[in-house]
């Protein structure tokens, strides 16, 4: 919000709304890893096998989803970044 | 007869009378003309029909089967739905262009021969290209401009395959049976639907014209001509393969994987979905190239919740630029305050592309992944499984942060008209319904025996997990400030071959050109020139030849002569 405007406060105007969504964020995810781990100790020690994870390659290792996920978003970000040297130019380009 | 009547041409001829109406009754029949037609086409029987004798060749106009008809219902839904979001637009020729395109979709789906489809192919390219120009700048004439010119030489190989195989084969037959990659003619009409359906290199049309389509014109665009091209392609080359080698997998793989990076680096959010569309037709395309029944299955059933959920994100980006004139990433922000509603449907759009478990790409997406891991294309289903995660980055993230959340911009406008609030609105029901109740509708629809279960837990959890840490990725990104601000910007593709290398060359062979004329120029005048002067020399006024001689000496010559005669002669 422009500061000296007497608009209401909306809902991400307030850092605590912020903190709290990061915060939601971070519990979904500790309890996400959580089921990786109980399917793990569910089949080290009963043998029963909760979660189907034979076909795909690597799938089967505990945490793979996660950890899939993170590392290929931070390449994607980072590769994508070190392209736009190639790649990006002025708004104008074409129109020059 | 009326059996008979192809149900592409109610839209097109209807198409015709808009002109004429004005105000509420205009609107009412927009809206009236998919419906009628999507009543006459649950009217018809199945098989074919509309037979049509043209040079010497029977045409099928219109054949209905599961396949056909999936894409048909899909293409009256998207229809529908375009036109309620377009009910504002004032311009009669910018609707009657997208009622015209949307009924040149319908026509290319129930084609039953490729005569008939190239018919409708050109009426695509042709129709939607008025989508572009109704923005009426200068941009988008030329960006307009160079997308005709794509989709025209599409038709045209698309045509010069026909021939050919017609030649070839003596068949126009518009199946799988008759077609697949084993000659030059159906090579041509791959390449020719391989154009309009994106194909890495060949794909540079859409990222190029789309983002500068009208507010609703793009809408409609997104919605037909790709998807016609995947229809096509799953008509006539499922499980096609050159040299043992499935191709349309790895073009589809590569489609899924290259785009995402482009997406996270635009700063146009319209041209950043047109990333993630080919991102997702990559999908499709893996399925289509594996041609079993589950990818088949998985396919087109993606690209039913396709159009709808990117049509979706198009529909509520468009109404962002409506309501503010902006669309680039760099100077939006904040509008969550301003355009709640809008923001509330852009994130089912976004959760629904993301694949999450209760929306529609959930359980449409993983059927593809299930049918590459079936048939042991492992490496395929991780490039699958990045694609995913990547497409979660870029659309499912980027859009809505960068448009409604991230810094606030200070924009202050309207929440959309309500037209475009209830198309959304529809669009977003249907993404919830088949992503929560697939067999009520969807897998119903889809053209073989459905024996998937998305919903197990081992599924849920996976996807989730994937979803969680990547968004987790992106606000860690986010906060240590790794991530790439939007920046204003264009980013090089391959439409730079043919918009300033091809122009280029054409500058230095033209000059070249010139250069070497002028030479020859000059070689040839100097020539001449000499030729010229030595005649004058010998026969000019003074030249040696031109002399008149004394008779004086004329009476030596001929003494000389005579006396020579007599030395020869003499014996």
């Amino acid at each position: 919000m422009k500061p000296g405007s007497s608009e209401e406060q909306h809902l991400f105007d307030n850092p605590r709304n912020v903190r709290r969504l990061l915060r939601g964020l971070f519990t979904v995810c500790a309890a996400l890893i959580l089921l990786d781990v109980i399917n793990f100790l569910l089949h080290e020690f009963t043998g029963f096998l909760w979660l189907h994870r034979e076909e795909g390659p690597f799938e089967w290792l505990p945490g793979y989803y996660a950890v899939y996920g993170f590392v290929a978003c931070a390449l994607l970000v980072l590769i994508a970044k070190e392209l736009r040297k190639v790649l990006m130019r002025d708004e104008d380009y074409y129109d020059r | 007869m009326i059996a008979d009547f192809p149900p592409a041409l109610i839209m097109i001829l209807g198409a015709l009378l808009v002109p004429l109406l004005r105000g509420r009754v205009r609107a009412a029949y927009l809206l009236a003309l998919p419906v009628v037609s999507f009543g006459h086409l649950l009217s018809l029987p199945h098989g074919e029909s509309a037979p049509l004798g043209l040079f010497g060749y029977e045409l099928t106009v219109v054949r209905i089967d599961a396949l056909s008809l999936l894409f048909g219902y899909l293409f009256h839904l998207a229809a529908l739905i375009g036109l309620i979001y377009a009910l504002r637009v004032r311009s009669a020729a910018e609707q009657s262009a997208a009622l015209v395109y949307a009924g040149g979709a319908i026509g290319a789906v129930f084609a039953g021969d490729l005569i008939t489809l190239f018919v409708f192919w050109e009426i695509l390219a042709v129709s939607s290209v008025f989508l572009i120009w109704a923005r009426k700048t200068e941009r988008s004439y030329r960006a307009g401009m160079r997308y005709l010119i794509v989709q025209l030489a599409s038709g045209m190989i698309l045509f010069a395959g026909i021939v050919l195989n017609a030649h070839e084969t003596g068949s126009i037959a518009f199946d799988a049976a008759h077609l697949g990659l084993n000659g030059t003619g159906t090579l041509l009409i791959f390449i020719a639907l391989g154009i309009k359906g994106v194909f890495p290199l060949l794909h540079n049309w859409a990222t190029d014209a789309y983002p500068e389509a009208t507010v609703t014109g793009a809408v409609f665009l997104s919605a037909f001509t790709t998807k016609v091209a995947v229809y096509a392609l799953a008509r006539g080359f499922p499980g096609a393969e050159i040299g043992g080698v499935r191709v349309l997998i790895l073009l589809g793989a590569a489609m899924a994987a290259f785009p995402i990076f482009y997406a996270v680096i635009e700063n146009d959010l319209r041209r950043v979905l047109v990333y993630s569309m080919i991102n997702q037709i990559g999908f499709m395309m893996v399925g289509i190239g594996i041609g079993t029944e589950l990818a088949i299955n998985g396919a087109v059933s993606h690209a039913f919740n396709d159009v709808l959920f990117k049509g979706l994100l198009f529909m509520s980006m468009g109404a962002v630029l409506y309501r503010t004139g902006k669309i680039k990433g760099s100077e939006l922000g904040g509008l969550y305050k301003s355009m709640p509603v809008t923001t509330v449907l852009c994130m089912i759009g976004a959760a629904s592309i993301s694949a999450f478990p209760l929306f529609s790409g959930f359980v449409s997406k993983s059927m593809v992944m299930s049918a590459a891991l079936k048939e042991g294309y492992g490496w395929v289903w991780l490039v699958l499984l990045f694609a995913s995660a990547g497409v979660f980055h870029h659309a499912g993230i980027k859009i809505p942060f960068f448009a409604f959340f991230a810094h606030d911009s200070g924009l202050r406008c309207k929440e959309a008209p309500r037209n475009m609030l209830i198309a959304m609105g529809i669009a977003a029901a249907f993404c919830m319904f088949n992503g929560m109740f697939p067999n009520a509708l969807l897998y119903r629809l889809l053209p073989y025996e459905v024996d998937y279960i998305p919903y197990t837990s081992t599924h849920v959890i996976s996807q989730l997990q994937l979803l969680f840490f990547s968004a987790l990725c992106f606000t860690w990104l986010k906060h240590s400030g790794l991530y790439p601000p939007e920046l204003r910007s264009v980013n090089l593709d391959s439409d730079w071959i043919y918009r300033r290398l091809l122009p280029g060359v054409a500058t230095v062979v033209k000059r070249f050109g010139t250069g070497l004329r002028d030479r020859a120029e000059g070689l040839t005048e100097r020539a001449l020139r000499g030729a010229l002067s030595g005649v004058y020399r010998h026969h000019g006024p003074e030249g040696v030849l031109a002399r008149s001689w004394a008779t004086g000496s004329s009476v030596i010559w001929v003494c000389i002569l005579l006396l020579l005669c007599l030395i020869v002669y003499y014996r």
